[in-house]
């Protein structure tokens, strides 16, 4: 990232912030530390001032309710517009948004910009995410010189492309994805350029909710600007710029400091993707290979897949989101984030590789590839973190049903994210971990249940916790949860790819804590729901026949009984899956891995998941070494047998597993559709 | 004594205010509050101040929010459709700003942490609605009494049911609650179909969720409160401040409890809005710097802004009108720390009462805003309360001596005084920019015990017209219990784009909650200024722009077309774009009934015949500007209008100080307020 002060060698220990006293840090930073520290906090206001105007006028549901946006704000050019704040929203965008602005300006041409001038960019090559992320930029001038400069990047609901809204899997290429924006002036000294609108609006699908967003995220970036201008004359340029400094400073120690608690060595993860979603896909991997030394660390990525053959790739500059989500959540979880957050990082990226893909490959699903960075590094770092692993949980599975839509567009049928979103997290130090989250990187608001079926032909007929799914620990993970769809029109149904289905221990608990069951899809047919006409109320659990006669369309599943089965092979769906009006739509979310030793959970707390049905008698006994006597038809009588559970706890207890566990092998892959 | 006395009761978690008003003229008294039985301090402040002559007596209380936050909660059961009974662990799904790369955290509360029902009382019923209110699986009462008789032996309190949909039809809650009835025999119920017809289940089960809970903590509650009042001699209207510090008569609120939750922090809204009429200021920004906090509010159009929910903590949603307040960690007893960069921080931690700031030599030894005040001397220990407080000002030094930096003395004071009014100066561009405001358009109104001294400063950093300081800014809050008017208020969801052919059900439905409204207020429509408003969006967006104004009177097609008008107007005025060619879809149908109830009258202040205005005394000035200052002290007393003070100055009074910063003069207006310019 954007260096602005040059680290020391490693070994060697910098002074650290704190330690400087009043005159070396005015000699640093060409301002006192009020100044800095004001300023700092100025440049986060101003980014969250931004987001907030434009989540509250924007007239998207994606922005307005899914929040699915960021603003920032960054210094002048003899810093390469380093970031000072990123506004709240999505973890998503951390890592990329930093180097947009400099690539973007440089290319574009600093000497070429006035004021009032608006830039627009959604390429992915030069600025990372996928094309519906649209970013607008806007400098600050003073003195005829750009001093900082204000961006919002913000989800535009379609590109174009093949696919309406741009999720789809298979596509061979860019083109197939949709509208590419280089750096291109969309406001031209405070005039929009219509012909560019024009262009947006004549080339994407929704362009009538997209284009009033965009003209609303350009009055945030005028505020944002105006804000920043007023603080700059007020304080000069001088100690503005010492001020993005000071921000990028701050979170380059901070990381610094967290990697000082690591032990100095070598340290190496990797983690799989499933597939590509075309047939006879190989697995795909990102490996990482951490060299830690004192506050710093240079993470390899060689030796990792290449570029997959759909749009499940990533452009290089989220690799530095990966990398940045990784290291921060397990090291230093609460700093905010700006260009320093990996300075003390090198990364060593291999020419060709599924997170570093030129033209004319495509980036949809680029954050499948963030989140298989991100759980690589966690398999690396975790078995030397002690205390501070982190259990991982669900990331993402959409099943979405395709046909022609009341606005006479063809596409997926149902326009909120639903299920799709809702998974368990892994437990920590911390405690146990919640069931209903969302992958880790996101931070999207569901709509509900209600809503969803407003928007969409469908009954969501469950979402219910699976007793005994949740990995077990001293520190319990999240609830695998079944979610049941009743389709009341006829639907082509798609599945796009699954986490760790191959490898059912990728990921999943630490420290001796245990892992659930993998995301796994399955139709049921009409029958379930006498031909849409009944609520399918098919039971909340994973065994016996129940699926048999279900088409497992995602998942690790038993090739005769379909029900989950980590020894089971690997169900891929290739195309879609064309169903009638009744159709039932079963997605089992992964559940989150448990922290620590199941078997020294305290009781009274194994008593208490049996007691809400977290756990079954038989699981507490089973996975956690508890006699819990009664039944739950009578919840409140339930109690401990103390006896009986020492007894168990110490005749039966299973053989403890030391170290990291061995990579699970590959498995066969069985194919529908 | 006189028949037209007033009185209002603030509530709070450390003390209750009570202020009694006769033709003006203030009584206040101030109660420690009892706070597993806060009735007790209610009961006491009545009697000090005295309600036998009273003609109102409004009551605002946190005390059902403090019992939510901490959880001193009965148990209660939630029923809602079966295989969705996780509604409540979910919650929205999103997670707040100091999350976002943290992987240890958990939704306050889920089932991890502080759910508000546990997941065994949280049951499936087998039963379901569709989008359109029709019945897809009827109830089934055999497995409903299975259920029930589980909650029977649990001994719940109360049983509190949101069916998926049943907005649109209550005939499943409708039988519930009766069954409920039926095998649990006497205990509350609410239901979402009466508590908050709205679509969105999780909104609506919170809502339903904290109505349950504040009936069982209100019932008993307003029983003896009655009780004590009459015993007390109070004859008069007993109300309610909901959470827009409208008033409610006790009985009416206690159908609708959800809507007290929050009801202090309002009023000081209201105040501002009731004071600013008699200044002929319309727009007004608010803002209560109290020992915790500061919390800033808005008035527009003479008017409370309000929102149609609010949360009690984050993600607990609540459906119901109530001032916008953004809530800053910056109050008099805001704590200032280094963090781990070396640099000043000020709150979000706050010494609150007990131990309190450093200068109250109580045990604290973390330098507070209060310190900072006193050590600039901005803070007399002589005048601080009246006297009645003493404070230690070499306490206040010593704890910004300890700090770990290297910052000399005068700096770490300077700083942090300034690092908090620069807090203070965000939380404001914050809500002026959501609201699309400019603050030169603006006077801040600064009230709250801490607000006077440190409000003025922000003419410093933001280019406000003027801050000011109202009469008795410390007791200014209660006032709002005084300025508001009966309110009762009612909405209805109705999913349908704005046409002609809408016009007759749009009026039977008005018409409907209306002639409810007047009843339940028991008042003729003459008497009553009823107040209609719509929620509408353009079609396709999946968010609604609130209270758009609908005509009075018959609703026919001219009046539709008016609503029509009015939509895009508010659309415009509030998101700076007008979509006019896109049809308005109408979601969200509301009726207030407005009862005009006594209101404190501020009384003009005398104009300065002859003579001139003395200080008093003079304070010297440190840390603050360099080389140091001299500033005049005055009493508030002796000022009349038309006065000016200039700055660097103080005024004191009983509950408050306002410091009027260099540069700057306060001129004493015709209210007794102080304008600082």
């Amino acid at each position: 990232m954007a260096g602005t002060h040059p680290a020391p060698p490693a070994g060697e220990r910098a002074q650290l912030l704190r330690e400087l006293d009043s005159a070396e840090f005015e000699a640093r930073y060409g301002c006192d530390r009020f100044t800095a520290t004001m300023l700092t906090n100025r440049c986060r206001y101003v980014a969250a001032h931004m987001a907030n105007q434009v989540r509250s006028h924007a007239f998207s549901p994606v922005i307005r309710d899914g929040s699915d946006l960021c603003a920032m704000v960054s210094g002048p050019a003899e810093l390469g517009y380093a970031m000072a704040a990123v506004s709240e929203t999505m973890p998503l965008f951390y890592g990329s948004i930093p180097d947009a602005v400099r690539i973007v300006i440089e290319e574009y041409g600093a000497d070429e910009m006035d004021e009032g001038d608006v830039l627009i960019v959604n390429d992915y090559y030069r600025v990372g995410t996928h094309l519906n992320d649209v970013c607008l930029m806007q400098p600050v001038f003073r003195d005829g010189r750009i001093v900082a400069v204000a961006t919002i990047r913000a989800h535009f609901l379609d590109m174009g492309g093949i696919a309406m809204g741009g999720f789809e899997v298979v596509k061979k290429s860019t083109w197939e994805d949709g509208l590419r924006i280089p750096p291109t002036l969309l406001v031209s000294r405070g005039r929009t350029v219509t012909s560019v609108l024009k262009l947006l609006y004549d080339n994407t699908r929704l362009g009538s909710l997209c284009v009033p967003d965009l003209m609303t995220e350009i009055k945030a970036l005028d505020m944002g600007v105006s804000l920043l201008g007023e603080t700059i004359d007020r304080y000069g340029v001088e100690a503005f710029t010492g001020a993005v400094r000071y921000a990028c400073d701050v979170s380059a120690e901070a990381i610094g400091e967290g990697l000082r608690t690591v032990p100095d060595g070598v340290y190496e993860g990797e983690d799989w993707l499933d597939g590509d979603g075309l047939p006879d896909s190989p697995e795909y991997s990102v490996k990482v290979r951490i060299t830690k030394v004192g506050d710093r660390a240079e993470i390899d990525l060689r030796g990792s897949s290449g570029p997959t053959r759909t749009a499940i790739n990533g452009a290089w500059p989220d690799i530095k989101t990966g990398l940045a989500y990784a290291l921060k959540s397990l090291l230093d979880p609460t700093t905010p984030v700006s260009s320093g957050t990996l300075r003390n990082v090198d990364v060593i990226v291999p020419p060709s590789a599924m997170f570093n893909v030129g033209p004319p490959l495509p980036c949809q699903m680029y954050f499948l590839v963030v989140y298989t960075m991100v759980h690589a590094t966690y398999r690396a770092l975790n078995p030397v973190l002690g205390e501070r692993a982190v259990a991982t949980g669900y990331v993402t599975a959409s099943a979405s049903g395709h046909g022609r839509r009341p606005d006479g567009l063809e596409g997926s049928l149902v326009d909120s994210a639903g299920p799709a979103v809702i998974g368990a997290w892994g437990a920590t130090r911390h405690g146990d971990a919640d069931s209903s989250q969302q992958s880790s990187l996101g931070n999207l608001i569901n709509d509900g249940v209600e809503i969803h079926e407003l928007r969409g032909p469908i009954v969501w007929a469950a979402s219910d916790y699976v007793p005994d799914s949740a990995g077990a620990g001293r520190h319990r993970g999240g609830a695998a949860i079944v979610h049941d769809t009743l389709w009341r029109v006829p639907a082509a149904h798609t599945m796009q790819l699954l986490f760790h289905a191959r490898r059912p221990t990728a990921g999943g608990g630490v420290n001796g804590g245990g892992s659930g069951p993998t995301t796994t899809a399955w139709i049921f047919d009409a029958s379930v729901s006498d031909d849409g006409a009944r609520l399918p109320e098919l039971p909340s659990t994973l065994e016996g026949e129940l699926y048999r006669g279900a088409t497992p369309f995602g998942g690790v599943v038993h090739p005769d009984t379909h029900a989950v089965d980590p020894d089971g092979e690997l169900v891929v769906l290739e195309g879609k899956l064309a169903r009638p009006a009744g159709a039932v739509v079963r997605v089992l979310s992964a559940a989150g891995g448990g922290w620590g030793d199941p078997w020294t959970r305290d009781p009274e707390l194994v008593k208490r998941d049996v007691r809400d049905e977290y756990v079954s008698i038989e699981g507490a006994a089973r996975d956690y070494g508890v006699v819990v006597v009664g039944d739950l038809r009578h919840p409140e009588r339930l109690a401990v047998d103390g006896p009986a559970t020492e007894e168990l706890r110490r005749s039966s207890r299973p053989s403890e597993s030391t170290g990291p566990q061995p990579d699970p092998p590959e498995r066969s892959v069985a194919r529908r559709g | 004594m006189t028949r037209s006395r007033l009185v209002g009761v603030d509530v709070g978690g450390t003390f209750t205010d009570v202020m009694a008003i006769d033709d003006g003229r203030v009584i206040a008294a101030k109660i420690p509050t009892n706070v597993l039985q806060s009735e007790t301090s209610v009961l006491q402040g009545a009697a000090e101040v005295g309600v036998d002559q009273a003609r109102v007596f409004n009551l605002a209380s946190t005390a059902g929010l403090n019992a939510v936050i901490t959880r001193r909660i009965p148990k209660v059961a939630f029923l809602t459709t079966i295989g969705h009974r996780d509604i409540l662990d979910r919650a929205r799904l999103w997670r707040p700003f100091e999350a976002l790369t943290d992987p240890s955290w958990r939704r306050g509360t889920g089932d991890m942490s502080r759910p508000l029902v546990p997941r065994y009382l949280r049951r499936g019923i087998r039963e379901r609605l569709t989008s359109d209110g029709r019945v897809f699986l009827p109830l089934d009462e055999v497995q409903t009494r299975e259920e029930l008789e589980v909650l029977r032996e649990c001994e719940v309190q109360g049983v509190a049911i949101c069916l998926l949909h049943s907005y649109l039809n209550p005939r499943h809650e409708v039988r519930l609650r009766e069954l409920v009835h039926e095998v649990l025999g006497d205990v509350e119920v609410s239901i979402s179909s009466e508590v908050s017809p709205h679509v969105r289940e999780y909104t609506r089960s919170t809502t339903t969720t904290i109505d349950l809970l504040m009936k069982l903590k209100y019932r008993e509650y307003t029983l003896r409160l009655e009780e004590g009042l009459d015993e007390l001699g109070f004859r008069g209207q007993f109300n309610y401040a909901d959470c827009s510090a409208m008033l409610m008569p006790a009985a009416y609120a206690m159908e609708r409890p959800h809507k007290l939750v929050v009801g202090g922090p309002a009023a000081g809204t209201v105040a501002c809005a009731h004071f600013g009429s008699h200044l002929d200021l319309s727009d007004v920004l608010c803002a209560d710097v109290g020992g915790t906090s500061c919390d800033i509010s808005l008035v527009l159009d003479g008017r409370p802004w309000v929102n149609d929910t609010f949360e009690l903590e984050w993600d607990l949603v609540v459906n119901a009108l109530s001032t916008e307040i953004v809530t800053l960690g910056a109050g008099g007893g805001s704590i200032v720390s280094i963090g781990s960069s070396g640099e000043l921080r000020v709150g979000p931690d706050s010494a609150g009462a007990d131990p309190g700031p450093a200068c109250y030599g109580k045990g604290g030894t973390a330098p507070t805003i209060t310190d900072a005040a006193v050590s600039i001397g901005v803070i007399s220990p002589e005048h601080f309360v009246g006297g009645k407080v003493p404070l230690h000002a070499a306490l206040a030094v010593r704890a910004f001596e300890a700090l770990d930096t290297s910052l000399p003395l005068s700096e770490r004071i300077r700083q942090s005084w300034l690092l908090g009014l620069h807090n203070i100066s965000e939380g404001i561009i914050d809500i002026a920019i959501r609201r699309g405001l400019d603050v030169r358009d603006l006077n801040l109104m600064a009230y709250g015990a801490a607000g006077p001294m440190m409000l003025p400063g922000l003419l410093d950093l933001l280019p406000l017209r003027s801050v000011i300081v109202p009469p008795n800014p410390g007791g200014f809050s209660a006032l709002g219990l005084v300025s508001a008017d009966r309110v009762y208020s009612e909405s209805r969801t109705l999913h349908g784009v704005l046409g002609a052919d809408l016009a007759p059900r749009l009026a039977e439905m008005f018409e409907s909650l209306e002639q409810g409204l007047l009843q339940q207020a028991e008042v003729s429509a003459e008497e009553a200024t009823i107040r209609r408003t719509f929620d509408g969006r353009l079609l396709g967006q999946g968010w609604e722009t609130p209270f758009v104004p609908v005509p009075a009177g018959p609703l026919g097609a001219k009046e539709i077309e008016q609503m029509i008008e009015a939509f895009h107007a508010e659309y415009e005025q509030r998101n700076g774009h007008r979509f006019a060619s896109f049809p308005v879809e109408g979601v969200t149908y509301r009726v207030q009934v407005v009862v005009p109830s006594d209101k404190v009258k501020f009384e003009h202040l005398a104009v300065r015949r002859d003579g001139a205005l003395e200080a008093r005394a003079t304070t010297e000035l440190s840390h603050l500007y360099p080389g140091g200052a001299t500033a005049r002290c005055y009493e508030r007393d002796d000022l009349l209008s038309g006065d000016v003070v200039d700055g660097p100055a103080i005024v004191w009074e009983t509950n408050s100080t306002t410091f009027v910063p260099m540069g700057r003069s306060a001129t004493v207006g015709g209210y007794g307020e102080l304008v600082v310019t």
